[in-house]
């Protein structure tokens, strides 16, 4: 029984984490994103498995915490508040050409972040020729040009 | 002017993700506080987890942490009075039995003479060295069970002293 508690606790508070964390630190993968998810998984380890190495532990604590996903999956489909919560909604950053530095602000985006996006999706040189952003659900941004 | 589709999704969702903001910063200042709280040992390990109990009569010194997690190892630091009133080179200090179900003692030091299970608890024997010295006695152990815990301990047919631990699961 513990360890499925332990793999449903610990599931569910790096979930807890991750939203409040904030979309855009895990959007796109830099070093320091890299080490803390190398590192987060050497630190949930002995946490998930306790002292029991033994194989049926392994495959009891895999078994839940795929579960967990599948049903958390069917759950968010069926009900839109939890999908919202767990998943986030999209929103301008841009629109129609202006910039809403306190949206950005609040979400830890600047313009060199809309101008990487401009840049490798379209080709834009400068945030002028950018219509609408988009920070999406992922933590991605998306532009429209004009 | 006619709202563009992406104005209007935005129309819809900015109520939710301004609230989802404020939760955010909420969530990093809770998660700056729990990394503060376990620097000062709330979660085990720190300066405001260990204490120290005295038994005035005994001369016993019990020091150890109060917050403990279950696997993690932690030490008992038990101060024995030397030189004792019957003249004895041997100093016994006794353990209770209900503790020593909920921690499993990996290592004691020094070394004990003997160690013999007496009447709700376990006895271990040290031999006293010199004059009127202290026997200061390191027990580690690794907790395996949860919740608040009590222990006692002291010399044979001595004040006890009575302790309380919580074990983090």
């Amino acid at each position: 029984m513990d360890s499925v508690l332990r793999a449903g606790l610990i599931y569910f508070f790096l979930l807890l984490l991750f939203r409040l964390a904030g979309k855009r630190t895990f959007s796109e993968l830099t070093p320091f994103d890299f080490v803390l998810l190398l590192v987060l998984g050497e630190a949930t380890q002995q946490g998930l498995l306790g002292d029991d190495v033994s194989v049926t532990n392994a495959l009891v604590v895999v078994t839940t915490l795929v579960t967990i996903d599948v049903v958390m999956a069917a759950v968010k489909q069926r009900s839109s508040f939890l999908n919202r919560l767990l998943e986030g909604k999209a929103v301008l950053l841009i629109d129609d050409g202006n910039i809403l530095h306190d949206r950005m602000r609040k979400a830890k985006v600047d313009e060199y972040d809309v101008l990487e996006a401009a840049r490798s999706s379209h080709g834009l040189e400068e945030l002028a020729d950018v219509k609408y952003a988009v920070l999406e659900r992922s933590g991605g941004i998306s532009v429209i040009p004009r | 002017m006619t709202e563009s589709r992406l104005q209007e999704m935005d129309r819809r969702n900015i109520a939710f993700v301004e609230r989802e903001w404020i939760a955010s910063r909420i969530g990093v200042v809770a998660m700056v506080v729990i990394v503060v709280m376990a620097l000062a040992g709330v979660f085990s390990v720190g300066p405001i987890s260990w204490t120290e109990k005295s038994g005035p009569e005994s001369g016993v010194t019990l020091r150890y942490e109060k917050l403990v997690r279950r696997g993690g190892p932690t030490d008992l630091q038990v101060s024995l009075p030397g030189a004792l009133s019957d003249g004895s080179r041997t100093v016994s200090l006794w353990i209770s039995d209900g503790y020593l179900e909920l921690v499993r003692i990996e290592n004691v030091v020094p070394q004990p003479d003997k160690a013999t299970s007496v009447s709700s608890g376990v006895l271990y024997d040290f031999a006293v060295a010199g004059e009127d010295r202290s026997v200061d006695v390191r027990i580690s152990i690794t907790p395996h069970s949860i919740g608040p815990q009590a222990g006692s301990l002291g010399l044979l047919d001595g004040e006890r002293i009575d302790f309380q631990q919580f074990f983090y699961p």
